[in-house]
């Protein structure tokens, strides 16, 4: 009940019990879509594609805003273009590995405050969970989402303030396997040999490029297979050596910015992490086909005729998501975790989470976190390019905001680009 | 040269890395201690005469090496709502098993020349650091500090003209070290400040950091990259 009265404007639906073992013979990626999602609402009444909305008439979409983003439009400014729902399918490398594998996957029961103990066994590749029951398996669909591969992403980080815009600014070059295992695009499947035997599941590099005196700063990032502790090295320029260190804890902001490192991505840790509760299905309006044009101009993605620096110009259409409650566990005196509860809303035909919005330990309303995505150039065979990010501090109105240059995925990365030794290559 | 190094870490809340470095040198060269290398000087004959020649003498010293790091993140969130400080640890330990540490004979020296650089069969280093950065990075802080104890050093007794010079253990209180507080500014992209005050201190101004001990500084570094 709790969870229902800090949600009030959201129309939100009881997920209906479906066999999990529903049959999967005929998924396509045609039909991908229509099985595995659902329909969203249709327009409120006096509100289409090509209006905008701002504070003067965002009531109109009534419970399509969640909570967070309204104070977001009504405080900072923020103005959503709307444009028509289109729905979303992956490659036909991870329909296929849906079709075949969900069947196997099965939840291990574990104590829930348990972070350690891998919660999902005989998982091989695709969607998890084709029809999530849970909390739990809608984190798992999350964490296991279509994103390719692998990714490269270069992307500038702005840091604002609502009194004096951009006050900081950084850019970085981000290379990242995604999928050590469970690979569904790119050659070899499911695993890559070497990472993959030491239960990597994931493996990146991001090198800052700007400022001066933050270039050829450069971590490289590894996350297991199982719910163990990030492990990062750093390579410090001034000190000409590496050092290994825990690294995207959670609770941690990534470089001194308003997004933890859980957040990115929506939410970048172990399903494990979270005490997750499904508290429905709604449909929300979200950037997942944004229109942000990617390039060295990609800055003006910020510039608008409305006031605030906070306004980001991207496409807003209906999506349907499933509603995730969670609550971390890892969360003690010694480390205490800054979030009280965060509500993620998982986009119920991509899995990416286009919106998050994070209370604090004293149930304020505290961050509201936009990640925004273009329509993929090649749908069948490339994910959706991330095109936007926003980290936003309601309490302080500040933000970063991270703008992509280039981003783009299956690019081909190889195990010897994710290593120490390249990370000391790297160096000047 | 063998060296070896191995890190690990204690998984979260305490998230505390670990690090040790070991290395072995079979023959490190070390000057030797003047007095015992005067002991038993040359004689060569030039142009006639006759001079003392006093050669660098030298041992070659089975040395082992140790060090072990700790890096400790951690919260104080009344102080610091957004960033962890970071403390980090370090010990490191110099064995030399061939040395006796009064054997005036045997005595090697850090400096060649610096009879007051006298090297101990065990010597210790100490640093500590304690950092984090505040309003996203705005302002930085950091603390850091180091010890070397010293337990062998030379004395001096003077009879008349004459100077006799020994070997004396010391107490572990005995030695020198630095302290040492900035703080960093960052202003927008491009400029860069920060304020630093360090203060050396040390028994003997010869001896590992004590050299430094009259050498006090407060600086300002402003830096604008472009």
């Amino acid at each position: 009940m709790r969870a229902r009265n800090a949600l009030p404007m959201l129309l939100l639906v009881p997920v209906m019990a479906r066999a999990q073992q529903a049959p999967l013979e005929d998924l396509t990626v045609e039909n991908w879509a229509q099985r595995l999602g659902f329909a969203p609402d249709p327009w409120p009444e006096g509100i289409g594609p090509g209006q905008v909305l701002d504070a003067s008439n965002r009531s109109l979409a009534g419970s399509m805003i969640p909570e967070g983003l309204d104070q977001w439009i009504d405080r900072l400014g923020l103005r959503l273009t709307l444009a028509p729902y289109r729905p979303m399918h992956p490659s036909e490398g991870y329909v296929r590995a849906t079709r075949e594998g969900a069947v196997q996957v099965q939840v291990r029961p574990t104590d829930p405050r348990d972070y350690r103990t891998k919660a999902v066994q005989g998982y091989e590749a695709g969607l998890p969970f084709p029809s999530p029951q849970d909390g739990l398996q809608v984190a798992y669909n999350m964490a296991y989402a279509w994103q390719g591969d692998d990714a490269r992403l270069w992307f500038e980080a702005l840091w604002i303030r609502a009194r004096s815009g951009i006050w900081r600014s950084e850019e970085w070059v981000w290379e990242a396997i995604h999928r050590v295992r469970h690979r569904t695009d790119l050659p070899p499947l499911p695993d890559l040999p070497v990472l993959g035997r030491d239960d990597i599941q994931y493996a990146s590099i991001a090198v800052a490029r700007r400022p001066d005196d933050r270039r050829q700063v450069a971590a490289l990032l590894v996350r297991y297979e199982r719910p163990l502790d990030q492990v990062g090295f750093a390579f410090l320029p001034s000190m000409r050596r590496d050092l290994k260190m825990l690294s995207g804890t959670p609770g941690v902001t990534w470089n001194q910015s308003d997004m933890l490192w859980e957040d990115i991505r929506g939410y970048s840790g172990h399903p494990e992490w979270y005490d997750w509760t499904l508290l429905g299905r709604a449909t929300i309006l979200a950037p997942m086909h944004a229109g942000v044009p990617l390039g060295p101009k990609v800055r003006q993605v910020l510039q608008q005729d409305s006031p605030g620096p906070f306004n980001p110009r991207v496409l807003w259409e209906p999506r349907p998501v499933y509603v995730l409650e969670g609550r971390p566990k890892m969360d003690t005196t010694l480390s205490p975790h800054p979030y009280g509860r965060v509500v993620l809303y998982v986009d119920a035909e991509s899995f990416l989470v286009p919106l998050k919005v994070a209370w604090d330990r004293k149930g304020r309303l505290w961050k509201v976190v936009l990640h925004a995505w273009n329509e993929s150039p090649d749908p069948s065979r490339l994910p959706p390019p991330l095109s936007l990010a926003i980290a936003l501090d309601l309490r302080r109105d500040r933000a970063t905001v991270f703008l992509p240059r280039v981003s783009e995925s299956n690019v081909g990365l190889r195990v010897t680009d994710v290593t120490e030794a390249r990370l000391r290559a790297l160096s000047p | 040269m063998v060296g070896l190094s191995l890190e690990g870490q204690v998984p979260f809340p305490l998230g505390t890395m670990l690090k040790l470095e070991a290395a072995l040198e079979p023959s490190r060269t070390f000057a030797r201690w003047s007095a015992a290398a005067q002991k038993d000087p040359e004689v060569v004959q030039r142009d006639g005469d006759y001079f003392e020649k006093v050669p660098f003498q030298s041992r070659k010293l089975l040395v082992f090496n140790y060090q072990v790091s700790l890096q400790q993140p951690f919260w104080i969130r009344p102080v610091n709502r957004e960033e962890p400080f970071l403390l980090v640890l370090q010990f490191r330990h110099q064995v030399i098993p061939g040395l006796d540490d009064l054997d005036r004979d045997g005595a090697v020296v850090d400096v060649p020349g610096y009879d007051s650089t006298v090297v101990s069969k065990h010597q210790f280093q100490i640093v500590g650091a304690l950092s984090s950065t505040f309003f996203q990075g705005i302002f930085t802080p950091r603390v850091v500090a180091g010890f070397i104890p010293k337990t062998t050093t030379w004395h001096v007794e003077r009879l008349g003209e004459i100077e006799k010079w020994s070997l004396k253990r010391q107490s572990a209180r005995h030695g020198s070290g630095f302290a040492s507080v900035a703080l960093g500014f960052r202003l927008g992209d491009a400029m860069r400040a920060q304020v630093a005050y360090h203060h050396f201190f040390g028994d003997d101004p010869y001896d590992g950091l004590g050299f430094f001990r009259d050498r006090d500084e407060v600086n300002f570094t402003f830096r604008y990259q472009f």
